[in-house]
């Protein structure tokens, strides 16, 4: 009997490989046969382990065999509380062993200390992602800023992801925000960190394009720092964040004209700062306003005037909207695709619920003149409709039509 | 076989057992190693496929003539769908044969360089020793005995993969 593989190419094993979408059928079929072995090795190029000490004795061998590895998760149970982890030994060698990585992920790897940091940042030369969450290891300061004092060392030039959870002393960190020139992506979540200092030391001609502040320690002081170093912005991202007003988020709306995305949760914006924003960043296209009682029906009106360009609107636990500021958006922002609110109110299908009804009485051509027809109502996604909601939202098709009825004579008296 | 009424351009391939194929151009194109010979001049009137039998050919030519019958991607999106669900049927059909003949599809396709016909035959022997233990897989496969892993061996990869997760 002839081996039906053994005329194939290791391509087409490879492929085969791809194909297997469980771990568990991947180390099946990696103990077929020697060469089975060697082409799931080589087709693996992400790997996640869980760096108990007990892993030590492995390490050799195991990163023999993976040889191709370019994004590697070394993590310890979440809910484990002991310390036992990898140590720094044991970093330096995973390291030596992986010199294509381009993203590290490190999950409670609490025996880590600043010297294994600064080794594997040696060996690291083509990260570009790094994440780091409930480490002990205090200082990323081995990101030195003088590239020349360590000529072996280019992470944080390759930089371009940082993303850091729960860092409670978060000075240890600026030399490498500062250092990391190329940076395009931070992410700061939760501890204990004070991180306003930071972010004022963030290069005036930052690269950064996407901000994402997370239950962390930030005022205004930050956020302005923030605006005015990096004008490249496109995604901002603010949520539970000490203590961020208006006042920041002026100096957004003023510096950042390229912000496409922005998420505001927990935030007290009002229209103030939103008039700024809407004015000036006239590529907004996803609004996210989440739990905030600052946000009302003026701020709506404020967005549906200025905001040409959004096309997603969320608005969630903001008690101060009613319908009537949403009704705002029956004439406001052409472009306008969708809003979730207490569910998903769809434009594209609002138009033609409208057009259904108004075809009926004859009327169409007012329905017409409308450059975007649609207000509260057609829910799409029920799941998302929460208990509080009326109950008449949920998808009842003749509830959707009396609403959209209702949508056009709203319609109709703005045209009138 | 496989002559089509259209007055379009013909391709005949030869398989290794002598048969003749006349074919649209248009479905010898879903090769990218024929089109690059057409592409550069050299393919003659009869294209001569040494180490493709009839068998396997006839089969290669029927998944073609489909593939290239159906509409491509980024037309209208109504059709798109239907078409799309129609191809899958299709594909999941001309997968049912046995593996000596998937196999010979499957380097027949890779001599031809027909991308999406070694996606499908791939994919294939991957469906077929999903949820199976090694000592399936090698018989499923016939794999060849002289490369079997010593229980040593096994006992260490099996231990490093309790280590690793995705």
């Amino acid at each position: 009997m002839i081996d039906y593989t053994d005329s194939l190419p290791d391509e087409c094993l490879a492929l085969i490989f791809n194909f297997l979408t469980t771990t568990n059928d991947r180390n099946n079929a990696s103990l077929v046969s020697h060469r089975w072995l060697r082409i799931q090795a080589q087709t693996r190029t992400r790997l996640s382990l869980i760096v108990q000490s007990e892993l030590r004795p492995f390490i050799p061998s195991i990163f023999n065999r993976f040889n191709s590895l370019i994004h590697l998760v070394l993590r310890n149970n979440y809910y484990c509380t002991s310390v036992d982890s990898i140590n720094d030994n044991d970093m330096i060698l995973i390291t030596s062993m992986c010199p294509n990585l381009t993203r590290l992920e490190l999950r409670q790897c609490r025996q880590l200390t600043d010297s294994g940091m600064a080794v594997f940042s040696k060996n690291c030369k083509k990260l570009k992602e790094f994440s780091c969450r409930d480490c002990m290891f205090s200082d990323l300061g081995i990101f030195p800023t003088d590239v020349k004092a360590r000529p072996n060392f280019r992470a944080a030039k390759s930089l371009k992801v940082i993303e850091l959870w729960h860092v409670d002393n978060e000075r240890l960190f600026e030399p490498l925000i500062i250092a990391s020139k190329n940076l395009t992506s931070l992410t700061l979540i939760g501890g204990d960190g004070s991180w306003d200092r930071s972010l004022e030391m963030i290069p005036n001609d930052s690269c950064l394009v996407d901000v994402c502040l997370d239950g962390v320690n930030v005022t205004d002081v930050g956020l302005i720092s923030v605006a005015q170093n990096c004008r490249a912005l496109k995604k901002l991202s603010l949520e539970d964040t000490g203590e961020i007003g208006d006042e920041g988020l002026i100096a957004v709306g003023k510096h950042c004209v390229n912000l496409q995305e922005l998420t505001l949760d927990g935030v007290d914006a009002s229209y103030v700062s939103l008039q700024v924003i809407a004015t000036n960043c006239q590529n907004l296209v996803s609004l996210y306003l989440s739990s905030s009682d600052t946000i009302t029906d003026v701020e709506m009106l404020c967005i549906a005037d200025k905001c040409t360009a959004l096309k997603f609107l969320c608005i969630k636990k903001c008690h101060e909207v009613s319908d009537k500021g949403i009704e705002a958006f029956a004439l406001g922002c052409p472009n306008l695709a969708e809003i979730r609110r207490k569910g998903v109110i769809n434009f594209g299908y609002r138009a033609k619920a409208v057009n259904a009804i108004t075809s009926d009485s004859g009327v169409q051509e007012h329905v017409e003149e409308v450059p975007l027809a649609a207000t509260d109502g057609a829910v799409t996604r029920p799941e998302r409709v929460s208990t509080t909601s009326t109950s008449s939202r949920n998808g009842d098709p003749y509830q959707t039509l009396r609403r959209a009825h209702e949508s056009f004579l709203i319609f109709n008296k703005h045209l009138n | 076989m496989s002559t089509s009424s259209s007055s379009s351009k013909k391709i005949v391939l030869k398989s290794a057992d002598n048969e003749t194929f006349e074919i649209d151009e248009i479905v010898a194109l879903e090769s990218q190693a024929i089109k690059n010979m057409i592409e550069d001049e050299c393919a003659d009137n009869v294209i001569p496929l040494g180490n493709i039998d009839s068998k396997t050919l006839s089969k290669i030519i029927e998944y073609c003539k489909k593939h290239a019958e159906s509409p491509k991607k980024d037309d209208n999106a109504d059709i798109d769908e239907k078409a799309v669900e129609d191809l899958k049927s299709f594909d999941a059909e001309f997968a049912k044969v046995d593996m000596p003949l998937i196999q010979d599809i499957l380097m027949a396709a890779n001599f031809l360089n027909i991308d999406n016909l070694i996606g499908l035959m791939c994919r294939t022997i991957a469906d077929r020793i999903k949820g199976k233990t090694p000592e399936e897989i090698r018989k499923i496969l016939n794999i060849n005995k002289n490369d079997l892993l010593s229980p040593e061996q096994e006992a260490k990869a099996r231990e490093e993969n309790s280590w690793a997760f995705d």
